[in-house]
């Protein structure tokens, strides 16, 4: 029982960081991060290959990855930063399947479609192997509580004003002389280093990593969390996180008690239900079941 | 070299029909329809039911296809968008993109993963000139043509044509000269689901079809509508032309499973240097 | 002269966006054939008050009468078919569709009373508007400001509107250009239409009309013969800039 839930709460948590990099992007700053799996995998495979290919301490990969990541979703952000969020969308929609198709061809380089294997855990020497996944979580929720804090300081932070400021009016940020394009892609970068984060929990903790692992779908689950904690509400994710990552992972279960049900059936079903359950809550329920902290006008931080 | 423009023409005419659609819906409704992908697989699926589970003739199955997607294109507005008109563009954006994982989904749940075919007879290619042209193609090129031509006869000369451009021109103008804009949504996405499902058809026809095929195309769609101008559906058609030479000339050079990263890069190109497209004027944007 | 124009008449009107309202209870009659120009300074009240005739806000209180018909309850596109034809201040032409078609779409919609031939009615507008006779294959968004106007009014004329109502015609164009609109106006008035207009250039708008109406802050505080809203001291101190 102990180790599933181990096994259970460490999906939750790299699923949360997820949901609290896209509610960072689009939640409070407007950018549709469609791309969101693509970054994620970056983060993954950066940080995998940094430790398997030259053998570099994991938290130090972890680190280039995160840094590696922000950097790139900044430069992915500046293609169509000076345009409507509409542009946005498809860049880092096609940036993630360029991404994908990269690692899969590029075998030299990603090992492609064999995949990454044999990727150490932090302390790796210095815990023993039946602690390990112990010490991977005790490292994964320390690193959410990180994030969750200074996710929190943002949120709080005249900086965080003006991005909802810039999500919800851009033409007024700008007119008073803020620089739209500075804040959107600070706020991209920051949201691509938490993606970063999370996808080197995802190497550390499956050990190895393929192309097929990162699909589209992971976006989608992030968009359905960030729906329903409500976008801008970071306690709200991070619940909403916990709560889908349980009912999605707990309706694997399914299978074997419904006849006829097959693996593939229940996947499809699954995605079925994600799909229209983001659309019937963005129509019933648009601001989601948390709720954005009200804060002072973007106005009074845009004076000073 | 001849061959290569027959093959580029060729992905260049099948992209045309979905790029139509996208830039035709992002006209009228400013808003990027991401479940433009689902609508292509799933015309492509109900035209193979109709054509192998039902033996019905191809050309038979394609129209039921068309029709059917089209339908499904207005129920999903009436069921969908039309809630959210008042919403930002963003929020429709998300909520299409659960369309198409919805869609792409009940697709995969009935047909399952595996690429299919249609049951159409084989042909032996033409040759002109050196340049072996498969029936397949010449169906396409006379497919894609032929509904072209209509859509431009419609938009040009008809009152439901002026009455669509007039609402994607100037939408308030529009009201006040009494066109009812419901009416012209249902069927800009009518003909939305209808080019989209034929596209379908064509690539099934020229390759084979598979649950995951409309969203290969998303980024190619999206290129080749951003590379006309997004908001001037006609030069969409001109933008997928370019778009497929572009892609199919790269294979000269770049492994072919890199057309997407073509696409991209293109894309990506065309955002930083001229964001209205190729053929489109300058417009106001934020 | 007038064979075809309605009056229109407005009976305590009280209309506003939600919360306060903007107009507060306003009362006028246009007769038929005539031409009613309301002025008043910004805020006052003039655009929420062409809006309400039109539609576009529906009122919480008081009566917009076209003739005899009460058409408070109609949506702005049944009242486009019951015979009003509005010109908008910005944005009045599609610019990406010819002259053309842009009076295409004049009547492509609205009912024409009476039926007549399309290239019959195209004729009997384009004597009004001579100027865009030559430009009829040109997009309209390549016209200038002052050809632009004219091309929204002929459209609007297109289905022979009892009542025509212009918001601010003479806003953005040069005074040349604003003298012969208003040329046009009584023109088009001549032809049996009623002619409603809210307009910044209090001379000259009231100087071409018949009658006026003062709004301030939402009430109607003169109104009369526009000759005798510009003989008015008050009215000249305020808007006329003295003299």
């Amino acid at each position: 029982m102990i180790p599933y839930l181990i096994a259970t709460l460490s999906v939750v948590v790299i699923f949360t960081l997820a949901g609290l990099a896209l509610n960072l992007q689009w939640g409070m700053g407007g950018l549709v991060n469609f791309g969101l799996f693509g970054f994620y995998m970056l983060g993954a495979y950066i940080c995998g290959l940094l430790v398997v290919r030259w053998g570099l301490n994991p938290l130090v990969a972890m680190t280039l990855a995160i840094l590696t990541t922000a950097a790139i979703s900044a430069l992915v952000s500046l293609i169509s930063i000076r345009l409507s969020e509409d542009y946005l969308a498809i860049v880092t929609l096609g940036f993630a399947e360029c991404i994908r198709l990269f690692i899969s061809y590029e075998d030299w380089l990603t090992f492609g479609t064999l995949g990454v294997s044999g990727i150490t855990r932090p302390f790796a020497g210095l815990v023993s192997a039946q602690w390990s996944d112990l010490a991977f979580i005790i490292l994964a929720i320390s690193a959410l509580c990180v994030v969750y804090v200074v996710l929190s300081l943002v949120s709080a932070s005249p900086f965080g004003r003006l991005m909802r400021a810039t999500r919800d009016d851009p033409d007024i940020v700008g007119s008073l002389g803020r620089s739209v394009l500075t804040i959107r892609l600070r706020s991209f970068a920051l949201g691509g280093a938490i993606l970063g984060l999370a996808g080197s929990l995802h190497a550390f903790y499956y050990g190895y990593i393929d192309p097929t692992q990162f699909t589209p779908i992971i976006t989608a689950y992030a968009f359905m969390a960030v729906v329903v904690g409500g976008r801008g509400s970071n306690p709200g994710v991070l619940l909403a996180a916990f709560v889908l990552v349980f009912v999605l992972e707990g309706s694997r279960f399914l299978v074997d008690y419904v006849p006829g049900l097959d693996g593939a059936t229940l996947a499809s079903l699954r995605l079925i239900a994600v799909g229209t359950a983001l659309v019937v809550l963005l129509i019933i329920k648009p601001a989601g079941f948390g709720r954005e902290r009200p804060t002072v006008r973007a106005g009074s931080d845009l004076k000073n | 070299m001849g061959q290569l423009l027959v093959n580029g023409l060729t992905t260049g005419l099948i992209l045309a029909l979905p790029a139509l659609a996208l830039a035709l819906s992002f006209s009228v409704l400013r808003f990027a329809n991401y479940a433009i992908g689902s609508y292509v697989t799933v015309g492509a699926f109900v035209t193979w039911w109709a054509n192998v589970a039902l033996a019905l003739p191809f050309w038979v199955a394609a129209i039921i296809g068309s029709v059917a997607v089209a339908s499904l294109a207005v129920s999903i507005d009436a069921l969908v968008y039309r809630h959210m008109r008042e919403r930002s563009g963003l929020t429709l954006l998300v909520a299409s993109m659960g369309v198409a994982i919805a869609l792409e989904n009940v697709v995969r749940l009935f047909a399952g993963n595996s690429p299919r075919s249609f049951d159409v007879p084989v042909a032996r290619p033409q040759r002109f000139f050196d340049i072996r042209v498969n029936q397949e193609q010449l169906i396409i090129l006379i497919t894609v043509l032929g509904a072209l031509i209509l859509v431009w006869l419609v938009f040009r000369f008809t009152r439901l044509g002026r009455a669509m451009r007039a609402v994607a021109d100037n939408a308030a103008l529009a009201s006040v000269r009494g066109i009812a804009r419901g009416r012209v949504i249902a069927v800009v996405w009518a003909l939305s689901g209808g080019l989209s499902a034929l596209a379908g058809v064509l690539i099934g026809l020229d390759t084979s079809i598979e649950p995951q095929m409309g969203w290969n195309y998303l980024l190619p769609i999206f290129t080749a509508a951003i590379l006309g101008g997004i908001a001037s559906p006609m030069a969409a058609v001109a933008g997928a032309l370019v778009l497929g030479m572009a892609e199919e000339v790269s294979t000269l050079f770049l492994p072919p499973h890199y057309r997407m990263i073509v696409a991209f890069v293109i894309m990506a190109a065309l955002l930083m240097l001229r964001p209205w497209g190729l053929f489109g004027t300058k417009w106001v944007q934020r | 002269m007038s064979v075809t124009a309605k009056s229109l008449t407005a009976t305590g009107l009280v209309a506003g966006y939600g919360g306060q309202p903007v107009l507060r209870g306003v009362s006028f009659t246009a007769h038929a054939g005539e031409i009613l120009t309301v002025v008043g300074p910004n805020g006052s009240g003039k655009s929420t008050l062409i809006k309400t005739v039109l539609g576009l806000i529906r009122p919480i209180e008081g009566r917009i009468l076209l003739d005899e018909e009460d058409i408070t309850p109609l949506s702005p596109s049944q009242r486009a078919n019951a015979g009003i034809g509005y010109v908008p201040q910005e944005a009045n032409v599609f610019p990406n569709m010819t002259v053309l078609e842009n009076l295409r779409l004049g009547v492509d919609f609205i009912q024409q009373r009476p039926a007549k031939r399309f290239d019959r009615r195209l004729e009997e507008v384009l004597d009004l508007f001579p100027e865009i006779r030559p430009k009829l294959s040109t997009r309209a968004g390549l016209l200038s400001g002052g050809q632009r106007q004219m091309v929204a009014m002929a459209s609007a004329l297109m289905p022979e509107p009892f009542l025509l109502a212009l918001d601010e015609p003479s806003a953005g164009l040069s005074p040349r250009n604003a003298e012969l609109l208003f040329k046009i106006i009584s023109r088009i008035a001549r032809t049996g239409v009623t002619l409603f207009l809210i307009e910044q250039n209090t001379r000259l708008g009231l100087g071409a009309s018949d009658t006026g109406l003062v709004l301030v802050s939402g009430e109607v505080k003169l109104s009369g013969t526009a000759s005798d809203i510009l003989g008015n001291p008050a009215i000249r101190r305020l808007y006329l800039g003295g003299a």
